[in-house]
């Protein structure tokens, strides 16, 4: 009789764990609006499972990274800082770098999807109240911050330069470049430029 | 009537027989691997992953904790110096939790650990990381030996059953995250027409010259292997548990992401999903895998 007692209050915190995890991650449901702030209090931080990490809208652009450095003495060549990183990624999988170009590829891409979502707001502004609001929001972004800090390391006073690259629509003809459609923006030490 | 009585006998031995404890032993070490192969990466690229800029970044991103969170403690200023030796009793935890000592308290350690130092790597947490944490918290609960006693104590019980409960807990999530993930890609317009490899595969950062400079060529096959993609993940929470094509879906999973660790490039996350495979293998094929190259070995010596 024991033995039967504790399967059941193993296999009934089984079920309960399972069931709360489910009811996280399942979109919006009768279920959800009974269960859900216990679900959400229960499965927390370690439990939860988030299903837009395994790429439902998967991202196929490419992203922009340039810095130059803009220095009395002059201004040099555009250069792209994970160039040699990505270089070597290509020639070894096994390395694990994708770890080290995910430290820079992310907050890119944090601060291109904030300038695009701040523009959204832009309809009834000028062009330049719009370049002045959407700069403030983004120097307030700690991966603009990042971003910033790395080019300074490299040059005193610098430009840089984020965007995407998009490929072409699928076709049959063969395309004489790789790109489509390039969005890029520029920065300097105060913001957008 | 039958299934009655099946699911009498599956409570009555759920406290009393160890299931799969080759595959729960088996699953740890790779578990652990995983976690040790990780840690070795951010100490090897420090210079980029652990400069103050990066943590500062890791922390302003870090979900903010309410108080003194044991599991980030490493977010606190006053404890950040001693990061150093946080890697170093991770990775001893973890050879300890391998090598069995003190199972459940050396595996608890490798998971506080790991999940502290988690608190510092925020922006190059993926996927296979997120998961990696839920499995070693039930980790924990896993017994790898088989109960010897005829008759049970009290304690005993309460063990198979917790490392029994636990060891469904591992597959539950694993299943439920490829129906997670099948749903929602099956939203994705870019799955639905079967041009998803086709875009991820041409960006410099998913893809490979060998492959972006070739696109042409490998229209039809990239268009072949989402398809095939979405198929597997909605198809794997249910074959996965039928007789003849649980193996050959353990194999073509373990392919598929290998193929993610060479043609995308992420070694970590693909790396991880092969190896969680190993939870879905039973006892006696284990059995077998550890004969075999015994076996290999003694037909060479008689052809010789």
């Amino acid at each position: 009789m024991r033995r039967y007692f504790i399967s059941m209050i193993t296999l009934t915190i089984c079920f309960y764990h399972i069931l709360m995890v489910v009811v996280n991650a399942s979109p919006n449901s009768l279920i959800k609006a009974y269960l859900g702030k216990e679900a959400q209090n229960y499965t927390g931080k370690l439990f939860a499972q988030k299903g837009e990490l395994f790429a439902p809208h998967p991202a196929f652009f490419s992203l922009i990274f340039k810095i130059r450095c803009v220095e009395p003495k002059g201004t040099s060549p555009w250069f792209s800082p994970l160039k040699k990183i990505q270089k070597d990624h290509y020639s070894n999988r096994l390395a694990g770098k994708e770890k080290i170009l995910f430290l820079y590829q992310n907050p890119i891409r944090q601060i291109v999807g904030l300038i695009e979502e701040k523009r959204e707001n832009c309809k009834n502004i000028t062009k330049e109240q719009c370049k002045e609001y959407v700069s403030k929001e983004v120097i307030r972004e700690p991966s603009f911050r990042f971003l910033s800090k790395y080019a300074s390391k490299k040059c005193s006073d610098w430009e840089m330069v984020l965007g995407k690259k998009y490929p072409h629509f699928y076709s049959k003809e063969k395309k004489s470049t790789r790109w489509d459609l390039i969005e890029k923006y520029s920065f300097n030490k105060e913001g957008l430029k | 009537m039958s299934l009655l009585i099946d699911l009498k006998n599956f409570i009555g031995n759920f406290s009393l027989e160890e299931v799969n404890p080759k595959v729960k032993k088996l699953f740890r070490v790779c578990l652990l691997s995983f976690t040790f192969i990780h840690t070795l990466t951010i100490l090897a690229y420090k210079k980029w992953l652990l400069s103050p800029e990066g943590i500062s970044l890791s922390l302003e991103m870090a979900p903010k904790a309410q108080g003194l969170n044991l599991f980030s403690l490493l977010s606190m200023e006053s404890v950040r110096p001693f990061v150093g030796v946080f890697f170093f009793f991770q990775i001893v935890s973890i050879i300890l939790a391998m090598r069995g000592k003190f199972s459940i308290i050396t595996n608890f350690l490798v998971l506080f650990f790991t999940l502290n130092l988690n608190t510092l790597i925020q922006p190059i947490l993926d996927g296979g990381n997120q998961v990696s944490v839920i499995l070693l918290f039930f980790n924990c609960f896993l017994k790898t030996s088989q109960n010897n006693e005829k008759k049970a104590s009290f304690i005993n019980e309460i063990r198979t059953s917790l490392s029994n409960g636990a060891f469904y807990i591992i597959k539950a999530h694993i299943i439920f995250l490829y129906i997670t993930a099948a749903v929602s890609k099956l939203n994705g317009p870019l799955w639905k027409s079967g041009m998803s490899l086709y875009y991820i595969l041409q960006s410099n950062e998913f893809g490979h010259p060998l492959i972006f400079n070739n696109i042409h060529v490998l229209e039809m096959p990239l268009t072949f292997l989402t398809y095939f993609t979405l198929l597997f993940q909605v198809c794997l929470p249910f074959l996965i548990h039928h007789k003849l094509m649980r193996l050959p879906m353990i194999f073509v999973g373990v392919l598929l992401h290998l193929g993610i660790v060479f043609t995308m490039g992420l070694f970590h996350f693909g790396t991880f999903m092969a190896l969680v495979y190993v939870i879905f293998l039973k006892d006696k094929e284990i059995t077998f895998l550890q004969k075999l190259p015994n076996k290999i070995f003694k037909r060479g010596i008689y052809e010789n």
